[in-house]
């Protein structure tokens, strides 16, 4: 019986620490914006992820941690790789991601469509875990 | 057992409550609070016992969504990408390995520029990897 509670009680705190997580990022950018150290404004969103970069702690219909980009100028695909490399640089925050159920990086222009999305699972030094 | 008890207690005087159908008597809220206080108090400790007795994958997972993430260092390294690239050019110029004839100076200059190539977009910690350098390959 407890295990449901915990199952229940586990679910409801990783919705929690998702939210906490997004709010933390997206409140950082606007003040790195606002203060003019950033050029551009970072947005971070929940997405569906792809289906592909599966792992077994997935959230399901919301694996994709989505930044974008709110620029009034599209950015090159050296920036968004630079965004990508260093969110994929920092080892914890990829364990963060991937244990409360992100499977995809995607980095997103605001102007045109193009972006960029890496398997989270493959970074952070995970090794053999989610193989 | 007293836990046991006590909540056995609160729930009789829960249905008894029910039963004379008084829902304005004192007692039953008293009883019904008790009985949430117990049940948290209850779920707290066999919830940390659990966490406890972890091991393997469930541990290291349930470490990394504890982990605290300071947000502004995570944009910080972002804003300054440009600026760290140049700062690793300059110290690979300075750095790297092939610099060093010395055995012992390049087997130590091989495990710096490993970890300056490793965070060539950060730059705290290329600034830390600096000092690193200057303070023991500059012992020639």
């Amino acid at each position: 019986m407890w295990r449901n509670f915990y199952e229940i009680y586990d679910w409801f705190g990783d919705m929690v620490e998702r939210r906490k997580l997004v709010l933390n990022f997206n409140r950082s950018a606007k003040n790195a914006f606002i203060v003019g150290a950033s050029p551009t404004l970072l947005k971070v969103s929940i997405s569906r992820g792809y289906s592909n970069f599966r792992h077994p702690f997935s959230k399901w219909m919301a694996g994709g941690f989505r930044i974008k980009a709110l620029s009034g100028v599209s950015l090159s695909q050296g920036e968004i790789k630079d965004i990508g490399s260093i969110i994929l640089s920092n080892d914890e925050l990829v364990r963060k991601l991937v244990s409360l159920g992100w499977d995809t990086l995607e980095v997103h222009d605001n102007v045109s469509s193009k972006g960029l999305h890496w398997e989270l699972r493959k970074h952070g030094n995970i090794g053999g875990y989610l193989s | 057992m007293l836990f046991l008890q006590a909540t056995v207690d609160s729930l009789n005087t829960i249905s008894n409550t029910m039963s004379n159908n008084n829902h304005s008597n004192f007692w039953f809220y008293i009883a019904a609070v008790e009985l949430v206080i117990i049940g948290s108090v209850l779920f707290y400790y066999s919830r940390k016992k659990r966490k406890e007795q972890l091991t393997g994958n469930e541990k290291f997972f349930e470490d990394s969504k504890n982990n605290d993430i300071d947000m502004d260092e995570v944009l910080f390294d972002i804003n300054n990408s440009g600026e760290a690239r140049k700062f690793f050019k300059q110290l690979s110029k300075k750095y790297h390995p092939d610099k060093f004839l010395d055995p012992a100076m390049n087997a130590k200059a091989i495990i710096i520029y490993q970890e300056m190539t490793k965070n060539k977009l950060n730059l705290k910690n290329l600034k830390e990897l600096e000092k690193k350098a200057k303070a023991e390959l500059s012992k020639v």
